[in-house]
This record gives C-alpha cells, sequence and structure tokens, in this order.
C-alpha cells in the first residue's frame, strides 16, 4: 500500500549526504537507481512533499500517473520509512530477480550514500530536519579539531620536515619542533600504544609535516600536550617531559612528550609514550592552558 | 639461566634514542627508569623492549653499564646485550 502523505524526508536527507560528501545530488534519487519494482498506479503527491523537484518522478502536477519505475520508488520510499534500518535505497531480493521486499533489503542502487541518515527516515518536517542538522554537527565534530593548536612546519639543513608547536608552559622552551622522522620511530615503535592508526604514520615519516597534522588524533593530543601540557616532569639534563593528562591510554596514564633543548628555548621532540605520573613535576597546570 | 633473544633495533638521530625491541605486543606498557630509560612491558609482564633517550649523550661512554642494565632486565647474557650495544654505537655514529 502506497502511503500518498510520506513525509518529505529524501530531499533532506539526499542533500545533506550530498554535502558530506562533497558531490552534487539531486534531492530526488529516483531518476539515479536501477529500480526494479514492477506495479504502477495513481500517486496523490501531497502539498508539501519536497523529495521531488518539478521534472522528477512526482513534480509539477498535484496528481499523476507514475511509471513502473515511479511507483516503484514510492514503495521504496514506504519501505525507507517503515523499515528504517536501511537508507533510501532500491531493493531487490539477493538473487537480483525479485521486486521490492521489506524482508530481503539488499540495496542495489548505483550511488547509495544514504545509509548514515535512514535512522530518521520515519520522522519528518521540522523534527526531522532538527535532528539531521543536529546529527550533522555531531559528525563533522568528529573531524574538527577539539582545540585550535598554533603550528607551522619547515625543512630542516638537512631536508628533514618538521612542524613548530609554541608553547609557554615553561620559560626554558618556548617552541617544540616535533620532526616526521622522529614522528615516524614513534609510530612504529611505540605505535602498538597508540593503535593502528598512529603505527600508520610510521609508514609515511619523513613525507610531508602536513601528513602528521592530518593525524586525526594523535597529532592533535601531541601538539595539545606541547602547548599547554597539565604536568612538566625533568627528564636528562637538558630535557623535559611535556605531560597531559587530559589524553591518556586504556589504563589511564597520561601522554608524556620528552623535549630536549635544542638551541636557547627551541626544543626538539625527542619521544612520546604513555606512562604513570611519576610524582616529581618542574611545573604544573590545574587546567589545561594555565600552565 | 639467561636465554638468547632477538632485538630489532632503530635509531633516530636527529633525538639522539635508541629504540630496542624484542616483539610488539598491543597492550605495551612503559615504566620510566633512570637515565632516560623507558621499559616496555607485554601484558603478560614481560620485558619485550626500551626506549633509551640521549643514547649517545649518555651511554656512548660507558656501553658496559648499559649491557648490564639490558642484560638483568631482558634475561639475556652480557656479552649478548653488549653486542647490541655496540653495534648500535656504531651504526648511529
Amino acid at each position: 500500500m502506497i502511503r500518498p502523505h510520506a513525509r518529505p524526508v529524501l530531499s533532506w536527507s539526499l542533500r545533506l549526504v550530498g554535502e558530506r560528501n562533497g558531490a552534487t545530488r539531486p534531492s530526488s534519487r529516483y531518476g539515479d537507481t536501477d529500480c526494479a519494482g514492477t506495479e504502477s498506479g495513481t500517486y496523490r503527491r501531497p502539498a508539501k512533499h519536497t523529495f521531488a523537484r518539478a521534472g522528477d518522478f512526482f513534480g509539477g502536477s498535484r496528481s499523476l500517473r507514475l511509471g513502473r519505475a515511479g511507483v516503484a520508488c514510492v514503495k521504496r520510499l514506504q519501505y525507507h520509512i517503515t523499515a528504517p534500518s536501511h537508507g533510501s535505497c532500491c531493493y531487490r531480493r539477493p538473487d537480483g530477480t525479485g521486486q521490492h521486499t521489506v524482508a530481503n533489503r539488499v540495496c542495489v542502487a548505483k550511488r547509495c550514500h544514504s545509509k548514515g541518515f535512514s535512522f530518521v527516515a520515519a520522522r519528518g518536517g521540522r523534527g526531522l530536519r532538527e535532528r539531521l542538522w543536529s546529527d550533522r554537527d555531531r559528525l563533522f565534530a568528529r573531524a574538527a579539531p577539539k582545540k585550535e593548536v598554533t603550528v607551522s612546519s619547515g625543512t630542516g639543513a638537512g631536508g628533514e620536515s618538521f612542524i613548530v608547536v609554541s608553547t609557554t608552559a615553561i620559560p626554558q622552551i618556548t617552541e617544540v619542533r616535533v620532526y616526521a622522522e622522529t614522528f615516524g620511530h614513534i609510530g612504529q615503535r611505540h605505535g602498538a600504544q597508540f593503535g593502528s592508526a598512529f603505527t600508520h604514520v610510521g609508514e609515511n615519516h619523513g613525507a610531508d609535516p602536513g601528513s602528521i597534522l592530518r593525524m586525526p588524533s594523535m597529532d592533535h593530543a601531541i601538539a595539545s600536550a606541547i602547548e599547554s601540557p597539565t604536568h612538566i616532569e625533568p627528564g636528562n639534563p637538558g630535557s623535559y617531559k611535556f605531560v597531559d593528562t587530559t589524553s591518556t591510554n586504556v589504563e589511564g596514564e597520561p601522554l608524556k612528550l620528552v623535549v630536549k633543548t635544542v638551541s636557547g628555548t627551541s626544543g626538539r621532540l625527542q619521544t612520546s609514550y604513555f606512562a604513570p605520573l611519576s610524582g616529581s613535576a618542574v611545573a604544573t597546570s590545574g587546567g589545561k592552558g594555565d600552565a | 639461566m639467561p636465554r638468547s633473544v632477538s632485538f630489532n633495533v632503530t635509531y633516530d638521530a636527529g633525538g639522539d634514542v635508541l629504540y630496542v625491541t624484542s616483539r610488539i605486543d598491543p597492550k605495551t606498557r612503559m615504566v620510566e627508569g633512570d637515565y632516560g630509560l623507558v621499559w616496555r612491558y607485554g601484558s603478560g609482564g614481560d620485558p619485550i623492549g626500551v626506549t633509551i633517550v640521549d643514547f649517545r649523550e649518555i651511554w656512548s661512554g660507558r656501553p658496559d653499564d648499559l649491557a648490564r642494565e639490558l642484560a638483568s632486565r631482558f634475561d639475556i647474557p652480557e656479552l649478548q646485550a653488549l653486542n647490541v650495544v655496540e653495534h648500535a654505537l656504531e651504526a648511529s655514529q
């Protein structure tokens, strides 16, 4: 049974997906899928539907005769609404010969990008938009840095790539250079502590200082620990350990960066790892950024 | 009875850090020791590596001391540990 007053869900979700993927997509997907529907009938277009534009299957007319594909797509929309475990896809049986069924949902859409938004399919109108919008914020927030960390990059005399992170934690060190080579060693040898993503850097070390910053988590953790550590512990002569208790491993041990003064107040990251606090601190900060 | 263990040794010349690794364990725990030694332990509590900060600066003049540290921690013959240290010092020059 076709639901004539299905909520206008597709236009919104698809537009959002299109933005997310950086692709241009129509507000209606009906022309994009190789829909295998077989029914035909009359569909009354609800006045508030926005999932079809003029020229699409549902555009332009209050009531229009739909072709087979069009009805199938409406049916798909219905499935989309009643079975929100999947997106606005075209469904066939796994063998590819059947019609749309709820039981055998297999997406055969050529360009299906709707999976991530299917869970909101049963909602409509303002509530849907609000939920999509907030969800979009959450999705993009994952990729966005938690806090701005000012860095610059450069190349050493020997051609090594590095980034420079400024810090005001202790007067002895005002900037720390993080060399791609060092980052690679850390990734290779301490990578198990940091997870597979960090090990990946080890394979690319020496390529580009920006590659360090493209790391979604460790780049920011290390840069943030340099810029505003929560503790500074003494190291070997001329070295300091920048400790950030807000970045921890699963055991709750804080991230430690060993930084050695190289010239003046310029330091160099030697290595980093997670380890328990030593108890002896050169400086401590109650909150990040207060050091 | 001391046993024989093979090590993978890499040196970060710019940072003067030597990484000695017998094996990789996804649940590695690090324990900081003296003189820039950071011991790595596997999930079973066995030592699986050591990171030596300021390797040349601190240990180039006394490789025997470092060899003794490695031998006792990894339970390997002191001669093998000395071999590792001397090779690392050679390679880091």
